[in-house]
C-alpha cells in the first residue's frame, strides 16, 4: 500500500469518528438538563414568548429531525447563529473573533513545553545521576504534579502582587509595562495593527509578556510530561546496543548525540507531544475561565452552560476535527520519524 | 610469553595487540567487582586468538577494556596496559602527542608504570612533527581519551553480540557502512557509495546496491550480521574484537559467518580476538585459546591441545559438558554452580569451590599462569596441579612464590 492510499484510506475511517462524536454531542447538549430557550429569558419569562422562540428555533420539532439537521448543517459547514451567548451573531463569526486570543495562548503553550521540556529531558538524559538531572527530574515532577487551575490561581495572585512577595520585584513593570498582568489586550492591538500591515514589536513584547503566565499553566502539565519521557527515552537510547556500535565505530560525540540518538529518542515523544492537543482543548477552557481571557475556551464553556446549541455545537465539531487530524499526523509524522513503521499489513 | 611466529618481519617484534596485568573494576556502592582482574595475552596479525568462558567469566568487558568503552562505574584500573604496534598509527599520535614519547630498547615495554607517556619509539628517526616510527607501541590504557577514540574504528574494530539490535533502525545500512568509510577512509559521495557496496558484496550480500538503500529491520539476522561485519570492515582496522558474533546465529548461518571472517582475516591480514562461549565455535576459528572464569585467564594453549588434552580442571569440565563429547556417558556431565563474582581481590582459587579435584591448598594460594609441564612453552595453566612434573608441594611453593612476586607490582 502506498502512503497516499494509507491516509486515503484514515481519512475515509474517520468518518465515523466524526459522526459518534458529533452525536454524542448533540445528545449531550439536546437532552442534557439545560434549556437554552429559558436562559434567554431568565426567570422574566413569558410562557408565550417562550413558545414562539422554540417555534423559530425550531426546538418543536421532533428530536430525530432535530438530530438529522443538525449533522447536515455539520456536515455542510452550515454553523448557524447563536442562539443565546450573542443572539443572533453568526457562529462563525463569534469563533473568528475569539478564535486569535486561544491560538495564541496555544502556539507559547506548545511552544514552552517543546523548547523546555524536551531539551531539558535530552539533557538529564544524557548526564543521568548528576545534579543537572536531579534537579531537572525533580522539576519535571512538580510541574507535573500542580493542577493547572491551582497553578493559574496562584500565579494570578502571586505576579499582580509580586513587590510584595518577591522582595520588591515588580512583575509588572518588569522589561515591558503590563499594568494588567495576564489578558489579551496588547495582543489584541498588535493583531488588528498587525492586520492592518503594521508591525509593533513593542506591542508584541506586552503581549508575550502578557499571555506567558496563562500558556505556563497552560502547558505546565505537558512540559512535565514531556521532560519526563525525553529524559527516559534519551536514557534508553543512551544505552542500546546501536549506540555502542556507533561508539566502536569511533563516532564522535556530537554526531553520537545527534545522529543516533536524537531522532531514536523521538519516535517515543510523538505521541506525547500530539496528545497535548487534547490537554490544551481541555485545558484551554479552564486557564480561560480562571484568568478571564476571552478566548474560544471561554465561549465554549459559555455556550455549554446555556445551552447554545449551535456554538456549542460547533465548536465541538471543530475541536472533532482537529483531534481527528492530529491524530493522522501523528501517524505520518511516525513513517516520516521511524521506517519500521510501514502500511503493510492491518 | 608464548609467541607463535606469523608473519614476523623486521619490523614486527612487538605482537599487534598485547594485553598485559589488564584489571577492570566497576566500583558500586555496595561493592568493587572485579569483572576483569589481571590477565595478559598477545594477538599477532593475521592469528585468531580465542576466549571461552562461561558467562560473567568478564569476556566482554575485557572487549569493552580495549575499545576503551567501559562505561561508568567501571574503570581499567592502573598497572593494565594494552599496548597496540601499529607503526603508522603509533607515528600519527607521537607526532601529535610529541610530550608523551618515551625511547626504549625494542621488544621493550615502557618502564615507568605511572608516568603519563604512553607512546613507546623502539624504532624510530627525528623528534616532534617530522618524527617517522619504524617499530613502536601505544599503550591505550593510559592514552587520553581523544588518543583511544582515534585508535576506536580504525584500528582496532569490533563486531557486536546481537545483530538485529547493533545497527541503529531509523538509518538505512548503506548511511551506516558510509559513516564508516567517511570517519576513517574519507571516503564522501558516489564513491563512498560505491565502497559501501563492494564490502557488502565482499560479505556476500547480492544486489548490494539496492540493499545499501534498505533499513535493518529489510534485513534477516545473517544478513544484518553481516551487515555489521561490513560496517566494521569500512573502518579498515588491522585488530577485530567479535564478541560472541554468532550467538544469536542459527547454525548454517553461523558457519557462513564464520566462513566470511577467515576470508577476510586472510585478506586484511587481521589480528582477531574471538569471544565465545561455544566450545565448537572455537575449534573452528582459533588458532590459539584463553579460557576465562570469573575474571582471570585460567588455562591458555593451543586449540588442538586445549581440546586433545586440556589440563585446567575447569576447561576439562567445559569439554566434557559438550553434548556427544562422550558417546555412551548415561547422563551428560556438568559443572555444579555457578560462576562467582569476583568482587575481592583474587587469594585464592576462584574455581576451588566447583573443583572436583580441589585441594586444601586452593582455598589459601592464589595459582598463578605456570606451563602445565616441561617443553610445554604454550600450554599454561593458572591451577596448583601445575607444573605437572613438580611434586604438589614444590607446584604451591611455586605458585606462592610467583604471586608474592606480582603483588609488588600490580595490586593496590
Amino acid at each position: 500500500m502506498s502512503r497516499w492510499s494509507y491516509f486515503a484510506k484514515r481519512l475515509v475511517l474517520s468518518i465515523p469518528v466524526i459522526l459518534f462524536g458529533t452525536t454524542v454531542t448533540f445528545i449531550a447538549i439536546r437532552m442534557g438538563p439545560i434549556d437554552p430557550v429559558s436562559a434567554v429569558f431568565g426567570t422574566q419569562a413569558n410562557p408565550d414568548d417562550m413558545e414562539r422562540m422554540r417555534r423559530q428555533l425550531g426546538l418543536n420539532q421532533p428530536l430525530w429531525q432535530q438530530y438529522f439537521d443538525f449533522l447536515w448543517d455539520m456536515v455542510t459547514f452550515d454553523l448557524g447563529q447563536s442562539w443565546v451567548v450573542e443572539t443572533n451573531t453568526d457562529t462563525i463569526e463569534l469563533i473568528k473573533s475569539r478564535a486569535p486570543r486561544t491560538v495564541w495562548m496555544g502556539f507559547w503553550a506548545i511552544l514552552i513545553p517543546l523548547f523546555i521540556g524536551i531539551p531539558l529531558g535530552f539533557y538529564a538524559g544524557l548526564n543521568p545521576n548528576t545534579a543537572g538531572d536531579y534537579f531537572a527530574s525533580f522539576g519535571g515532577i512538580v510541574w507535573r504534579a500542580m493542577p493547572n487551575f491551582w497553578l493559574a490561581v496562584i500565579l494570578l495572585v502571586g505576579l499582580s502582587r509580586s513587590e510584595d512577595i518577591l522582595f520588591g520585584f515588580s512583575w509588572k513593570t518588569f522589561l515591558v509595562d503590563t499594568p494588567q498582568v495576564i489578558g489579551t489586550k496588547y495582543f489584541h492591538t498588535a493583531w488588528t495593527n498587525l492586520q492592518a500591515g503594521q508591525i509593533q514589536p513593542m506591542e508584541w513584547a506586552r503581549a508575550t509578556k502578557q499571555i506567558l503566565p496563562a500558556a505556563v499553566v497552560l502547558g505546565s502539565a505537558s512540559m512535565g510530561n514531556e521532560m519526563r519521557i525525553s529524559r527516559t527515552a534519551m536514557l534508553e537510547t543512551k544505552h542500546s546496543n546501536y549506540v555502542e556500535m556507533a561508539k566502536a565505530k569511533g563516532v564522535s560525540g556530537r554526531s553520537l548525540v545527534w545522529k543516533h540518538m536524537f531522532r531514536n529518542a523521538l519516535i517515543p515523544l510523538v505521541p506525547v507531544i500530539t496528545g497535548e492537543a487534547g490537554l490544551l482543548l481541555g485545558g484551554s477552557v479552564l486557564v480561560e475561565t480562571v484568568m478571564a481571557i476571552n478566548g474560544i475556551g471561554k465561549l465554549f464553556f459559555d455556550a455549554l452552560t446555556e445551552g447554545d446549541m449551535p456554538v456549542a455545537g460547533a465548536l465541538m465539531f471543530i475541536f472533532i476535527l482537529l483531534l481527528v487530524f492530529i491524530n493522522i499526523m501523528q501517524d505520518f509524522l511516525y513513517t516520516i520519524i521511524d521506517p519500521r513503521v510501514g502500511y503493510e499489513g492491518e | 610469553m608464548s609467541q607463535v611466529a606469523y608473519g614476523v618481519g623486521p619490523d614486527n617484534s612487538y605482537p599487534i595487540l598485547s594485553i598485559e596485568n589488564l584489571q577492570t573494576a566497576f566500583f558500586t556502592d555496595k561493592e568493587t567487582i572485579r569483572a576483569v582482574d589481571d590477565i595478559s595475552f598477545d594477538i599477532e596479525r593475521g592469528e585468531t586468538l580465542g576466549i571461552v568462558g562461561e558467562s560473567g567469566s568478564g569476556k566482554s568487558v575485557t572487549a569493552r577494556s580495549i575499545m576503551g568503552l567501559v562505561e561508568e562505574p567501571g574503570h581499567v584500573l592502573d598497572g593494565s596496559s594494552i599496548r597496540y604496534s601499529h607503526p603508522s598509527t603509533v607515528e600519527r599520535l607521537a607526532r601529535e602527542y610529541p610530550d608523551k614519547t618515551v625511547e626504549v630498547a625494542p621488544g621493550e615495554t615502557i618502564s615507568e608504570p605511572d608516568s603519563e607517556t604512553f607512546i613507546a619509539l623502539a624504532e624510530s628517526e627525528g623528534s616532534g612533527d617530522n618524527v617517522t616510527v619504524e617499530e613502536g607501541y601505544i599503550d591505550l590504557a593510559k592514552a587520553p581519551d581523544d588518543a583511544v577514540h582515534s585508535v576506536r574504528g580504525g584500528d582496532i574494530a569490533m563486531v557486536f553480540q546481537d545483530p538485529l539490535t547493533s545497527l541503529n533502525p531509523v538509518y538505512t545500512v548503506g548511511n551506516q557502512i558510509k559513516e564508516s568509510l567517511r570517519l576513517h577512509q574519507g571516503l564522501r559521495g558516489s564513491e563512498a557509495t560505491e565502497e559501501a557496496a563492494n564490502l557488502l558484496e565482499a560479505v556476500g550480500i547480492p544486489d548490494a546496491n539496492r540493499r545499501l538503500k534498505e533499513y535493518p529491520h529489510q534485513f534477516s539476522g545473517g544478513m544484518r550480521q553481516r551487515a555489521v561485519i561490513a560496517t566494521a570492515l569500512a573502518c579498515d582496522p588491522n585488530v577485530l574484537i567479535c564478541d560472541e558474533p554468532t550467538t544469536a546465529l542459527d547454525v548454517t548461518i553461523q558457519a557462513q559467518i564464520l566462513d566470511l571472517l577467515s576470508e577476510l582475516q586472510e585478506e586484511h591480514d587481521l589480528g582477531i580476538m574471538f569471544i565465545t562461549h561455544d566450545m565448537g565455535v572455537i575449534a573452528e576459528v582459533a588458532e590459539r585459546v584463553n579460557v576465562m572464569y570469573a575474571g582471570e585467564v585460567v588455562e591458555k594453549a593451543p586449540v588442538v591441545e586445549m581440546f586433545e588434552n586440556p589440563r585446567h580442571p575447569y576447561t576439562q569440565g567445559l569439554l566434557s559438558s559438550i553434548p556427544g563429547r562422550n558417546p555412551g556417558g548415561d547422563r551428560l556431565s556438568t559443572i555444579e554452580g555457578d560462576v562467582p563474582t569476583p568482587n575481592e581481590p583474587a587469594s585464592q582459587c576462584r574455581f576451588a569451590p566447583r573443583c572436583p579435584k580441589a585441594f586444601d591448598e586452593c582455598t589459601s594460594v592464589h595459582p598463578e599462569q605456570v606451563s602445565v609441564g616441561e617443553g610445554e612453552k604454550e600450554h599454561t595453566a593458572a591451577c596448583l596441579l601445575y607444573p605437572e612434573d613438580a611434586s604438589r608441594i614444590e607446584a604451591v611453593t611455586e605458585h606462592q612464590r610467583r604471586g608474592d612476586d606480582t603483588e609488588v607490582g600490580t595490586d593496590e
